[in-house]
């Protein structure tokens, strides 16, 4: 079968997949080794996909990728999926890594653990990587890596991630394993009658060709596995052979979940004899427990929870206020910047025009709040911006009253020219009340009120 | 307050992944905090916290540790 030049060249290069629980810190410590640039958080659940990038140690080229983390070989959800089917050797253009460096969290020794025994058993060369020992030394707790070394059977190395301490180790950790890999320990101290059926089916499965890892077939002695039994469904021998195994360990009376519970008395045997512990007396509460304890207390939880509801608000509809201002107040000034290099529009006849805008746009408000259209006449008058003169009207629709009040044009000129005149009686008295409102003279304001467009004409109310 | 996991029902994806998190049979654990309405509630188990609802628990007996 012949390759291609490109998936030749890419099966020369090594394969490192970076594995782990999740929020152990997989992606920093993929940053920290290939220089990218991976979105990092303190929560689990942060990476979902795969990444890759490319690593040098002296003269070799590794290829390095990232996966969504995992606690254990049975994926639940689609983002293990991912990262099962790489360490498989199915999900990454069909490689199988050459290498698992298994990312470990120190603080949560025995649950990471448990991941360690199942890659264990996966096969593979690995490394296991120890991160946040800061924070077991914060809990006044002490790891001994070396013991740690020889119970796993694995290199062990420690990194503190972002400090980039250990990195170098690290690189030259991979670089030895490559070479000369060492097999991680198989001892996990199932009970013997599970171990010898489970070896037994084994040998039986790949004499006629099945190659399952050791770990699966144990599962599923102790609990029927659905996909397991119709795979040798064909072979009638193994079937019956599968079955009676399964029987004789039910009538033992071995639970279901001892495949599970006998990895954790492993880890959890494992973590006593690594981790020496000072004074469990003295344990100090880190800062992120001090915050814990004031942000999901029962009451205090809820007091920030109401604190920061309220400032959000609050900065929604009154801090931005003067923003908002200030904004409005720039516009002007753009406007009359603007304004003045146009010719035939000067700087008052864009400003009036662009608070014709904003009138017109406070009118629709207006209207979309039903007040009375008379009520917003009397506004209109009260506010003195056009006199009397200006008195709205329009099509006798109530709505369209409101929202798009005309004003004469003409009556404005009227009104500059003639004195009087064209007054109601009723307001006959109130002319020193005309054009003072607007910032304008009167002048200005004819002069820009002429060259507004009809339909740009509204009230005008401040 | 202190407990141990009694018996785990078995044949269920959900618990099968919580024992793989460590929730196994005879694992004790204490419980940290409860949420305002009594769920979710965070226990402490093998060295770490963990967040369940209680939909998450049913099936899991337990029983407490004086």
């Amino acid at each position: 079968m012949g390759k291609s030049p490109a998936t030749a060249k890419a099966a020369s290069i090594p394969l490192v997949a970076i594995v782990g629980n999740p929020n152990a810190g997989k992606t920093t410590l993929f940053n920290s080794l290939t220089g990218s640039h991976q979105k990092v958080a303190n929560y689990p659940g942060v990476t979902v996909e795969k990444v890759s990038g490319n690593l040098k140690i002296g003269k070799l080229q590794v290829e390095c990728i990232d996966v969504p983390g995992l606690y254990s070989l049975s994926a639940v959800s689609s983002d293990e999926e991912v990262a099962v089917e790489v360490i498989h050797g199915r999900g990454y253009g069909a490689r199988e890594p050459d290498l698992l460096v298994c990312v470990v969290n120190a603080a949560n020794l025995e649950r990471n653990l448990f991941f360690v025994s199942q890659l264990a058993e996966a096969r593979y060369p690995l490394i296991v990587v120890l991160t946040m020992t800061d924070l077991l030394h914060l809990r006044d707790e002490n790891i001994d890596i070396t013991k740690l070394s020889n119970l796993l059977g694995v290199d062990v190395v420690e990194v503190v991630g972002q400090k980039g301490a250990g990195i170098q180790e690290l690189k030259d950790a991979i670089e030895r394993n490559l070479e000369s890999p060492k097999h991680p320990t198989k001892e996990f101290g199932f009970p013997i009658s599970l171990e010898t059926k489970a070896a037994a089916l084994r040998e039986r499965l790949s004499r006629a060709g099945f190659d399952y890892p050791i770990s699966t077939i144990r599962t599923a002695l102790l609990e029927r596995n659905t996909e397991f039994e119709a795979s040798i469904q064909d072979t009638p021998e193994l079937k019956n052979a599968y079955e009676q195994a399964h029987l004789e360990l039910q009538e033992e009376g071995m639970p279901a979940s001892t495949e599970v519970a006998t990895r954790y008395q492993w880890s959890a045997m494992v973590a006593k004899a690594v981790i020496e512990a000072a004074d469990k007396k003295r344990r100090r509460r880190t800062r992120s427990d001090k915050i814990d304890y004031i942000l999901t207390h029962r009451v205090f939880g809820l007091i920030v929870f109401f604190g920061v509801m309220y400032l959000t608000f609050q900065s929604i509809y009154t801090f931005a206020r003067p923003l908002m201002n200030g904004m409005t107040a720039g516009f002007n000034w753009i406007g009359n910047l603007v304004g003045s290099h146009l010719g035939g529009h000067s700087g008052a006849a864009v400003a009036a025009r662009g608070r014709a805008h904003q009138r017109r746009w406070d009118s629709a408000h207006l209207s979309a709040s039903n007040i009375d259209p008379i009520l917003l006449h009397c506004r209109a008058r009260g506010n003195r911006l056009f006199g009397p003169r200006c008195v709205p009207h329009g099509p006798a629709s109530r709505l369209v009253r409101v929202e798009r009040p005309r004003i004469h044009s003409s009556s404005v000129e009227l009104r500059m020219r003639d004195t009087g005149n064209h007054v109601r009686p009723r307001y006959a008295g109130r002319k020193e009340q005309t054009c003072h409102d607007s910032g304008c003279s009167p002048h200005e304001l004819q002069r820009a009120s002429s060259r507004i467009p009809p339909a740009d004409r509204g009230v005008y109310r401040t | 307050m202190k407990a141990r996991v009694v018996k785990i029902a078995p044949d269920s994806p959900k618990l099968k992944r919580l024992q793989e998190m460590g929730l196994t049979e005879g694992t004790e654990f204490v419980v940290n905090k409860v949420a305002p309405f009594g769920d979710p509630v965070e226990i402490k188990l093998r060295g770490y916290r963990l967040c369940l609802r209680k939909a998450e628990t049913v099936g899991i007996e337990i029983e407490a540790v004086e």
